[in-house]
């Protein structure tokens, strides 16, 4: 009997969900509404523009909340607005190993990251941005292509080269 | 009795576009090369087309035959003509590109950048290729440093000091245009080096970037600062950063930006004590104070911030962006919207009133808000004074002037309209269901080239505010004057004898 | 009188990089004391509000 109520202390254990120790706040939400979130908070998206190492062992990039995190446009992701992001510290060591941030045909690392919403930083001369204390990674990032528009290449060519010969047959003055 | 042009007017419209089209396009291999580079070949074919139509234009423009002789009226066709058409056709790389929602949205961007005002319809900026990126960046600057004034260190030819007035630059500094034209150059070019070593040095060591990405950074941000465009490579702006010495180094930048080329050219030679004594210094340091003032406090009433620091750095950083008429922000469009009351009533302000004349800023400016305001003044003591007593209408700007009934009158009259544009877009705003401070704000914004936004400008808009605020971007930069010509030519042409 | 504009020949500025430094410099220090007296009118606005 003891030894039932052990595999099923075990199991419960096991199969009980990591407690989300606080509820996920969309970017979104937080820019519409800074204040409202002070505190340790739970956000997710994409990594992008650059990975900014500090002297002070820190990290700086900013995370995007937006459709184009999940379906970016080059791979058929539909056009949604503007980007949603925030600016988060992240301790380096975090960091590590992370894929580059999101850009031009790179679909940064989606990752979920908890931490202090500092509203206007008075130690940070009133910024406000995301101080991170632990990342999880959900997705790593990805590269596309994106090929040359053919028309667009041969018409501007072809526009070139006219504009070449009625430059030089140009009507000289005597 | 409106005199209806001529072929030969025409022909010499048709010949200085063909210029001003034949130097963008060949501007326009700088992103063509920075694709190539980047191995980008979706934006490199966009640029191809974009070139290709600008160059054929353009030969074409030049291939009529004139005699050169550009009068005052042709010049302000010209001016309107070319604020009109260029970002049409520089527009076709962002169409191409799948970052905006249609053809008009992308005109707005391009005509936002070449007016050097910074709002923005683009979607999913931080996943915008690189080179596209700087093509945005450049619009700013071929628009600040006047495509017209490039066209004419190209092709120095007859007209120019048409062209160059109508391009809403006051004064000439140097005795010929062409010289002056030079020396806008030679100051771009210092600040430009100056300025993207600083700011790359910045991002590099102090924020820690690549070397390839600081660089980038430096370059974009020099930019759209000093031609206080307002553009910024990624969707957070200059907050993007996170950092006050990058701040102030963009600080300088939008700084040298306001300044008049007069002012620049008296500090490159020497002349200091000049710059204090001269009017638009004067003015823009009083309505400076003032308009930081007004927002501080209003800032400190609202609670927004509670501690000194960030109080000041970030007040100073919207307030010196707004006044300078950049556009740069340090917090999102959704928390400016909140800065209400005497904050909000600061920084519209701030962007109504502009920089310096003869500079990249927009907004009524220093020079006609200081004459204005010495008129007004002088108005009052002769009214208050003995009759007979005289009334000194002596100013300072490059040079003892003379304040006449007409400059006066020049100045209040072109102030006037700027307040009229302003509401006007306001109002349209409004009867669109915008409350009024964020109408006012977005429109004022708008006319006054500035680029700061409370979030009114969204792709999102209604067709009928985009070419609005469209409208109000292109008359605020040419000043009504080359638009009124413009207008006046095609009713000409269409009504005249 | 003697730097008034028409008698400084335009090759002379051109090499006048000097010049641009030095207003460079000047552009710097602006800014600074601007956002010193910001400082104080921040730090002042909050005493009294």
């Amino acid at each position: 009997m003891r030894r039932l109520l052990a595999l099923l202390a075990v199991a419960v254990l096991l199969l009980a969900p990591a407690a989300p120790a606080l509820a996920q706040v969309p970017v979104g939400a937080l820019l519409s509404d800074p204040s409202l979130y002070e505190g340790e908070i739970t956000v997710q998206g994409e990594l992008v523009g650059d990975y900014g190492y500090r002297s002070d062992g820190t990290v700086w990039t900013q995370l995007n909340d937006d459709s184009y995190a999940r379906e970016p446009l080059l791979e058929g992701g539909r056009r949604t607005g503007g980007n949603i992001g925030i600016g988060v510290r992240i301790p380096a060591d975090l960091v590590d190993g992370l894929d580059p941030p999101g850009g031009y045909r790179k679909r940064g690392p989606l990752v979920r990251l908890t931490g202090e919403w500092e509203f206007h930083d008075p130690n940070r001369g009133g910024e406000s941005y995301l101080d991170v204390k632990e990342l999880i990674l959900i997705e790593p990032g990805r590269e596309f292509g994106e090929g040359a528009s053919l028309p667009a290449l041969l018409v501007g060519a072809g526009l070139i080269l006219a504009a070449g010969v009625l430059w030089l047959r140009r009507p000289r003055p005597r | 009795m409106l005199i209806k042009p001529v072929a030969e007017d025409f022909r010499v419209i048709a010949h200085s576009m063909g210029r001003i089209f034949v130097v963008v396009g060949l501007a326009g291999l700088v992103p063509l090369a920075w694709a190539t580079v980047g191995r980008e070949w979706h934006p490199f074919s966009s640029f191809l087309l974009m070139i290709g139509i600008f160059l054929l234009l353009g030969v074409i423009g030049l291939r009529q035959p004139t005699s050169d002789r550009l009068d005052w009226s042709h010049g302000m066709v010209v001016v309107a003509l070319t604020w009109l058409l260029v970002p049409l056709i520089g527009a076709i790389p962002f169409v191409l590109s799948g970052h905006w929602g249609g053809e008009i949205d992308a005109l707005f961007d391009a005509v936002s950048g070449l007016t050097t005002t910074g709002l923005a319809l683009v979607q999913d900026l931080d996943h915008l290729a690189p080179s596209l990126n700087f093509w945005r960046h450049l619009l700013h600057f071929l628009g600040g440093q006047g495509i017209i004034i490039a066209a004419l260190l190209v092709f120095a030819g007859g007209g120019a000091l048409t062209l160059y007035l109508g391009e809403a630059r006051d004064e000439r500094i140097l005795p010929s245009v062409t010289s002056t034209a030079r020396f806008i150059w030679s100051v771009s070019m210092v600040h430009l080096v100056l300025g993207v070593t600083t700011l790359g040095l910045v991002a590099w060591q102090v924020l820690g970037f690549t070397l390839p990405r600081a660089i980038f950074h430096g370059l974009m941000i020099f930019f759209a600062g000093f031609d206080t465009g307002g553009f910024a490579p990624q969707s957070t702006s200059v907050g993007y950063y996170h950092s006050a010495i990058f701040e102030a180094t963009a600080g300088v930048l939008m700084v040298a930006g306001a300044m008049s080329f007069g002012l620049h050219y008296a500090l490159w030679t020497g002349r200091r004590r000049a710059v204090l004594d001269n009017l638009e210094t004067r003015t823009i340091l009083s309505t400076f104070g003032l308009t930081m003032a007004m927002t501080l406090i209003g800032l400190a009433v609202t609670g927004l911030y509670t501690h000194a620091v960030g109080l000041s750095r970030q007040g100073f950083f919207q307030v010196l962006s707004a006044h300078t008429g950049t556009g740069f922000a340090t917090v999102p469009a959704s928390e400016l919207a909140t800065w209400g009351g005497l904050a909000f009533g600061g920084l519209a302000l701030a962007m109504a009133l502009g920089g310096m004349a003869s500079s990249t800023a927009g907004g009524v400016k220093a020079l006609r808000i200081g004459i204005t305001v010495r008129s007004i003044v002088n108005q009052i003591r002769e009214v208050l004074l003995p009759e007979g007593a005289v009334v000194g209408t002596g100013f300072i700007q490059a040079g003892r002037r003379r304040l006449t009934p007409q400059l006066a009158q020049a100045a209040m009259t072109i102030s006037l309209l700027y307040v009229a544009l302003f509401l006007v877009g306001a109002g349209v705003g409004m009867a669109y269901g915008v409350p009024l401070d964020q109408a006012m704000f977005e429109s004022v914004s708008a006319g006054a080239n500035v680029g700061l936004s409370v979030g009114v400008t969204d792709p999102a808009m209604p067709l009928m505010l985009k070419l609005v605020y469209m409208a109000e971007m292109w008359l605020g930069r040419l000043e009504f004057v080359a638009v009124f010509a413009f207008l006046g030519f095609l009713y000409a042409w269409v009504k005249g004898k | 009188m003697k730097n008034r504009p028409g008698s400084r020949r335009p090759s002379h500025l051109l090499s006048d990089a000097a010049g641009g430094l030095i207003s460079f410099v000047i552009e710097v220090a602006a800014v600074l004391i601007l956002a010193l007296v910001a400082l104080l009118i921040g730090a002042v606005v909050l005493l009294l509000v």
